[in-house]
Formats: C-alpha cells, structure tokens, sequence
C-alpha cells in the first residue's frame, strides 16, 4: 500500500550555504512512510532560515502539511520557492502562506 | 469452513495418488504375470521338445534292433546281445517276434517277460512294416508299463520288436538337479489329454496345481500331453516383488503427498485466516470511529426564523474515517452559531480530536465567547508537536435580524452565500488552523447579509481533487450551488453532493446549509 517511491526528500544547500530542503513527488499518509529516515536527519539539523524546494512536489495533502509545518516550527524561518499551483493553494486556503514565505504568490 | 475444505481436498489427493498406485502395481503385475506365462510356455516347450526326441531315441533304438533281427534272420543271441545294452534299468521288458500269417511268435525275450497289450500277442499284428514307434498304451499291473513297438521298414520282413517300461508308483520321478524338468512341477500324459489313468510321469502330486500350462507333442505315433506349473517366480524374486514395491513405494508417496498438500492448505487456509481477521480489525475500528463520529455529528437543530441541513459523507475506499464535523448552536430567532471544520489525519485520532473541539466550542460559547475568543481559546487545546494534529476551523455567527455574518477561519474554507440566484464565496482572512502557533492573532470578518438567502459552508471533499488545484474544485462548487439555487434546502444539499463527490471520494465531506428568508 504505501509506496516509498512515492515521496522523496533531499537536504542540499544554496551555493552560498543557505539549508535547502527539496521535496518530490506526493506528499501524502502513504507517502509520508518513505520519507522516515531524512526526516530523522532533518529534525537533528540546528534550527536555522530554512528554504524549502517544492519544484516538483505533486501532491499535499493534510498529512503533508502537517509534516511541513513540523518542519516551519522546526526551524523557525521558512521561505518557499517553487510551489506549483496546486501545492501553493492548499497552502493558501490553510492560512499557511505567511507562514511559508509565500506572501506574494 | 476454511479448515474442512482443504482436508476434503487433501484426502482426494490422497486417494487419487493411491489410485494411480493401484493402477502402476496392477500393471506391473499384469506385467510380471505376462512374462511369467511366457517363460513357463517356453520352458514347457523345451521339455516338451525334450521328450518328444526321447520318442525319436527309442524309435532309432527298436529300429536298430530290428535291423539286426532282419539281418540275422532273427538270432536270438544277436538279439540279447543288442537289447541288453538298451536295458538300462530292472522291469524292462524288450523281446522280438516273429509274424506268421495271423499268429505271432515269440522269438527271443530279455528282461522281464511281457505283459502284453489287452488282445495278447495279436495286437502286434496292428504294426506296419514303417519302422514307426507304436504306442500300445499303459498296461495295468505292478508296477505298471508303457508298452510299445516297431516293426522295422524293411521289404519282406516279418518281425516286430516289442517293449515295455515300468512307470514309477504315482509316476513320481525326482529330476536330476540341472534337468531341464528341474524346477517345474511336471505331468507327462499318454495321449491328447491329461486322464490321470494315462499318467506316464510326474515331479509334483497330480494333478499339478497352481497356474499351469499345457502342451503337447507328437510321441510315436500318439501324444505326449505336459502339464507344468512353475514351483517359483521364474522372473526372479525382483519382478514378483515389483507390483508389491510399486504398491508400497506408491503408498507412502500417496500419504505423504496429502500430507503436504493438507500442510500447504492448512498454511494457506491459516494465511488468509490471518488475513480476514485483519481486515476485520480494519473494518471493526473504522466501524468504531465511524460510529463515534457519527454520534458526535449533531442532529440538524430546529431554529426559529432558520433553516437548517446538514450532509456528512464518509470517504470511500479508506478504511479509517477522517475528522469532519460541523455543529449549530441557536441563539435567538434568526440568529445561530455554527461550526465546521476538519480534523488533520484519520481513524480513532481524528474522531476523539474532533469531539473534544466539537464540546469545547461550546463551551466556550456558553461562556458567552465571541468566536475570535473560541477560536483563539481552541488553539490552546491542539497543538501539532505534541499531538500529531491539527485542525481547519471555521466559525460563523449569523444574525439574520442585524442583517450581517460573522467570520473566523483557522485553516478553513469560507461559506458561500447564494443570494438573488448568484454564488458568492465570502472573502475571508484565513489564519492558521488549529494546533499551528499563528503569526497574527485571528481577527473576525462582518459580511453583510439579505433577507432571503443560503449559506454553504463544506470541508474539502467537497471541492478537493488530486490532480487539480482547489480553485478548480472551488469553481465546481460554484457553478453547481448556481444550478440548485432555487431547490428546498434538502435537495439542494442531495444535488450538491451528487454533483462535487465523485465515487471512489477518499475523503469525508460536510455541507452545512442555513437559509433564511
């Protein structure tokens, strides 16, 4: 049932240094299992400004904003780049966007 | 059920096993029967070949003696001289005769004197001048004889040589070892059958018993008749015990056969035992927090100056319920509080989340709250790092009289109002849900309401859609609330849920309708 290839998650940084989570494919309940073992790496990271790569995340659902908001907490600062329109509404209509540095659409 | 079916299939197996066992073994004794026939024919054959060359011997032997007799006018000395090397035992009986027109004399004797035929000497007169082997049959006495002659085939010859042969009591004769009559239990006849009166020898107690075989061959000029039957397996031990070890071998692999089937059955029937009971686990809890939530879900209240319906419609093809809710509290004639709102996650979490929101709104509301301060007091009860959770909520306070709406949201969709045959969704701040620390803190929205109007506040399976993003599900909402403006409320509800949930929905979905007017 669940497909671990379903989700993906990358810790990579921006060529100035800057922590850069990237996010693929569905974030879902049955994708979020495949995500355990970064998630591990990703909650053992300082808290820092945090900047999450949503280029080619598909699918949110409530569970995946659970795991990302779980992670805006984390580290306090949250910038969002790349959401594609699906992914930024479900942000949007939760009252996430400020939240998620997605002021100006 | 699940435990007999493969029992009832592993006995089969077994017996059909143990059918084919029956089957091989039976072959392989039709087989073994087959070539044993075949060997005690063949070994009958050379006996008989055997024998019947003996006939050959005895005939060349008179023969000679007769040669002799013709040729010395029938000496008696010559005579004795070359009889005596054919007697090779005591009770034979060898003489020669002479033929005189119809009588018979009786020219030399060695051995013991004849008994001759039943007719006397005058039978001899049957014989031909051939130099053919006569039989004259098994004379009666102790012990008794087989009687012969021969009359040599000479021209103008006129004596006959006779003989008799004492037969062994019962015919009982012990073969020598390495005899080809070894080994088989043996009955010699005189003639075309096996008259135990014409008995001439036998290795075994007549008649010869177990299975037998016959043959005959030519003797003189009558017939041997040999009746045989093996003493043992002439194929050797392996080939009789071949049907019983196939049936044996066959058997065991039979049983053990079933046996495996039935332990792989029983494996399979214990695997999907297993199985059906988890799904019935599944089934059971979501029977549990369905049922939990649907007795949290309120009955539609009857309000005055207000009407009021309500839509819940679990997910489908899931088998946890998710968290929806909604509750309408009155508060005066035209004027209600209501709820709706939507639990993050799914199953028994879910529900027990949402009743305790449900009761605390309430509360709180009966504390004489406003819904910014419900709002902001439900915060305090969920948060997301320690219970996994959060929660969409939307609060409304309509006062029809005052003709306005009041609105909060945490995460959550705001209502549509249909008035004067148009949709409108109501644009409101949305703060974050419940369980999620807020930037800001929650400010309340006052829209403006007619006299005569329809408010829609849903959850998301009303208007979500993987592969498509909410505004889309937001327009279909739209256009179909514009479709079923001007129906009774219930129906309008049944229409809306037929139109925005499509089969196979994974998501719980709530439409709360409040019309007035």
């Amino acid at each position: 049932m669940t497909d671990p290839a379903r989700a993906a998650l990358a810790i990579t940084h921006e060529p100035e240094g800057g922590l850069v989570l990237v996010l693929r494919g569905e974030l879902d309940l049955a994708g979020l299992p495949g995500l355990a073992p970064a998630l591990d790496d990703v909650f053992a990271l300082p808290r820092q400004p945090v900047v999450l790569a949503l280029d080619d995340l598909t699918f949110l659902d409530s569970t995946g904003v659970s795991l990302l908001i779980r992670i805006a907490n984390h580290f306090g600062t949250v910038r969002t780049r790349g959401a594609a329109e699906p992914v930024r509404r479900v942000l949007e209509v939760l009252g996430l966007a400020g939240r998620f540095g997605l002021g100006e659409g | 059920m699940v435990t007999s079916a493969p029992r009832r299939l592993s006995i089969l197996v077994g017996v059909v096993l143990l059918l084919i066992t029956a089957a091989l073994s039976f072959l392989a004794w039709l087989a073994h029967a087959e070539s044993e026939e075949n060997l005690l024919r063949r070994q009958l054959a050379q006996v008989g070949t055997l024998l019947g060359s003996q006939a050959t011997v005895l005939q060349v032997q008179l023969a000679d003696i007769g040669q002799v007799a013709v040729a010395t006018d029938g000496n008696p000395s010559a005579f004795a001289a070359f009889a005596d090397r054919q007697l090779t035992e005591t009770g034979q009986s060898l003489s020669l005769w002479r033929v005189d027109g119809d009588d018979m004399e009786q020219v030399a004797l060695q051995g013991v004197p004849p008994l001759l035929p039943d007719g006397g000497a005058d039978r001899l007169t049957e014989l031909e001048p051939d130099g053919r082997l006569v039989m004259f049959g098994i004379l009666p006495g102790e012990p008794r004889r087989l009687a012969y002659g021969l009359m040599p085939g000479e021209d103008n010859t006129d004596f006959v040589v006779y003989g008799e042969a004492p037969l062994a009591p019962n015919g009982r004769v012990e073969p020598a070892e390495g005899s080809p009559l070894a080994g088989l239990d043996l009955g010699l006849y005189l003639g075309e059958d096996a008259a135990p009166e014409q008995l001439l020898q036998a290795t075994a107690p007549v008649p010869i018993e177990g299975r037998t075989e016959t043959t005959s061959v030519p003797f003189g000029n009558s017939t041997l008749t040999i009746v045989g039957a093996s003493q043992g397996p002439l194929t050797g031990i392996q080939s009789a015990a071949l049907p019983w070890v196939v049936l044996g071998v066959g058997g065991l692999l039979a049983l053990g056969g079933a046996a495996t089937f039935e332990f792989v059955s029983r494996r399979r029937a214990e695997a999907e035992r297993l199985a059906a009971e988890n799904d019935r686990l599944y089934r059971q809890q979501r029977g549990i927090a369905g049922t939990l939530q649907h007795a949290l879900l309120p009955a539609v209240p009857e309000l005055p100056g207000l009407e009021v319906a309500a839509r819940y419609v679990a997910g489908e093809d899931e088998l946890q319920v998710g968290g929806d809710w909604f509750d309408v509290i009155g508060r005066g004639p035209g004027s209600c509080v209501f709820v709706v709102g939507d639990i993050s996650g799914r199953g028994l979490p879910a529900a027990t989340t949402m009743a305790a929101l449900r009761f605390a709104v309430r509360a709180y509301l009966a504390e004489g709250h406003t819904i910014e301060d419900v709002l902001a007091r439900l915060r305090g009860l969920l948060d997301i790092e320690t219970d996994h959770q959060f929660a969409t909520v939307l609060l409304g306070d309509l006062d029809v009289p005052a003709g306005r709406l009041r609105l909060v949201s945490a995460g959550h969709f705001p209502p549509a109002l249909l008035a004067d045959g148009e949709v409108m969704l109501v644009d409101c701040p949305v703060g974050t849900p419940v369980g999620v620390s807020p930037s800001v803190a929650d400010s309340a929205v006052t829209v403006p309401v007619t006299s005569a109007a329809t408010m829609l506040a849903f959850t998301d399976g009303a208007v979500e859609r993987r592969g498509e993003t909410i505004d889309t599900g937001l327009d279909r909402l739209r256009t179909a609330a514009g479709g079923v403006v001007s129906r009774p409320l219930d129906g309008m509800l049944d229409d809306l849920l037929g139109a925005l949930v499509s089969p196979g929905n994974k998501d719980d979905t709530v439409l709360l309708g409040v019309r007035w007017g």
